[in-house]
């Protein structure tokens, strides 16, 4: 990576230290100049907006009954209780999916190590043809503490991608098979089980754990 | 014997930073991750140089301890994930194609049973009519899950 040195001045050894003296307006102003441009260089990260797109009025997930990792009932009420990440994908997926789980398990991790608001993960299978329960709980056991799985048939997973605007499908392949697309945004599920806000790819480690101390503190 | 015991280090280690002679192609950055639990699927990512004065086309990918290897990409177009199979790799001469998490990647299906983190896998890579490297790497965790407790 291309470093940005900083223009220093060189400091003339020839002169003597100058006498005290009081300030001069010119040192004044020259304090007031620097202490500004420090001021900007140190603004607060709470102060910039969020990168994710935030809902101005979340809105109320519908009744939708899938099934969790360990094939316990999950529904709208699951969601209930904790803010979620949820990131729809396949266990069959070795690039984007992998990549994406362990960016959110690494943001989950530094908001745990910050104090913040810890989000549980959700990954929500979009094959239920491969996918089932014990499948998504193996796949998700590789990524840690507080993440969750879920699978459902096609009908039932409808319900809950429609409302969040999630795309998948499974055109067949020349060779007889199927390959999964799907929508690569994480959407942001708050505690009282609202569609919050979507963060669209490509994801960022750095700015999923600032956005969520953001918009989780306005809550 | 001292300054003799420095000139070995020394010629040890210009031995080590040269490059083998006349290599035409080469990789580095090599990652292959070990499938995750209950898959038989993963990737492989490294660079791939074309240090020989024409473009190389590779097409030929195969591993003994996967059934099949196939070279995807990944594209993210208007939102959406979608997985395109490649028939082809091309390396422009004196240049290099970096295969990375999210693009193009080398997919790795139906593992072996045996396969588990730091077991050493095969890699073959056939370029133009008869090119062949040989990539061995050890298998790496996706995520250490140690460090997110």
């Amino acid at each position: 990576m291309k470093q940005t040195e900083l223009a220093v001045p060189a400091v003339n050894k020839r002169y003597k230290k100058s006498p005290e003296r009081p300030l001069g307006s010119r040192r004044i102003l020259a304090l007031i100049l620097l202490g500004s441009t420090l001021l900007s260089c140190t603004q607060d990260p709470a102060d910039r907006l969020p990168q994710a797109t935030v809902f101005a009025e979340p809105r109320l997930l519908p009744e939708f009954e899938l099934l969790d990792h360990t094939g316990a009932a999950f529904t709208r009420e699951s969601l209930a209780g904790q803010w979620s990440l949820v990131f729809f994908g396949f266990t069959h997926c070795p690039d984007i999916c992998p990549l994406t789980l362990q960016k959110l398990a690494l943001a989950r991790r530094q908001i745990a190590g910050d104090g913040g608001v810890v989000p549980e993960i959700v990954f929500v299978s979009v094959d239920p043809a491969r996918d089932t329960s014990d499948a998504v709980a193996a796949y998700v056991s590789a990524f840690g503490e507080g993440i969750r799985g879920a699978v459902g048939d096609i009908d039932a997973l409808n319900v809950l991608t429609t409302a969040l605007g999630i795309f998948h499908d499974r055109p067949r392949n020349a060779d007889g098979g199927y390959s999964v697309e799907h929508s690569a945004a994480v959407v942001l599920i708050d505690d009282r089980a609202r569609y919050h806000a979507l963060f669209s790819a490509p994801h960022d480690v750095q700015s999923i754990v600032t956005d969520l101390a953001l918009i989780t503190s306005n809550e | 014997m001292k300054r003799f015991g420095m000139a070995a280090i020394i010629a040890s280690l210009v031995a080590g930073c040269e490059k083998p002679p006349n290599v035409p192609v080469e990789v580095s950055e090599v990652a292959v991750y070990a499938p995750l639990p209950g898959s038989k699927m993963s990737a492989a990512y490294f660079v791939l140089y074309n240090n020989s004065d024409e473009p190389i086309t590779a097409r030929r990918f195969s591993s003994p301890q996967f059934a099949s290897v196939e070279l995807h990409e990944t594209t993210t177009k208007d939102g959406v994930a979608r997985m395109l199979r490649l028939q082809e790799l091309v390396v422009p001469a004196g240049s290099f194609v970096a295969l990375r998490e999210g693009g193009k990647h080398l997919m790795l299906i139906g593992a072996d049973d045996s396969l588990g983190l730091g077991s050493t896998v095969s890699i073959s890579i056939g370029y133009n009519e008869t090119g062949r490297l040989i990539i061995n790497a050890p298998l790496r965790a996706r995520f250490e899950l140690d460090e997110a407790h």
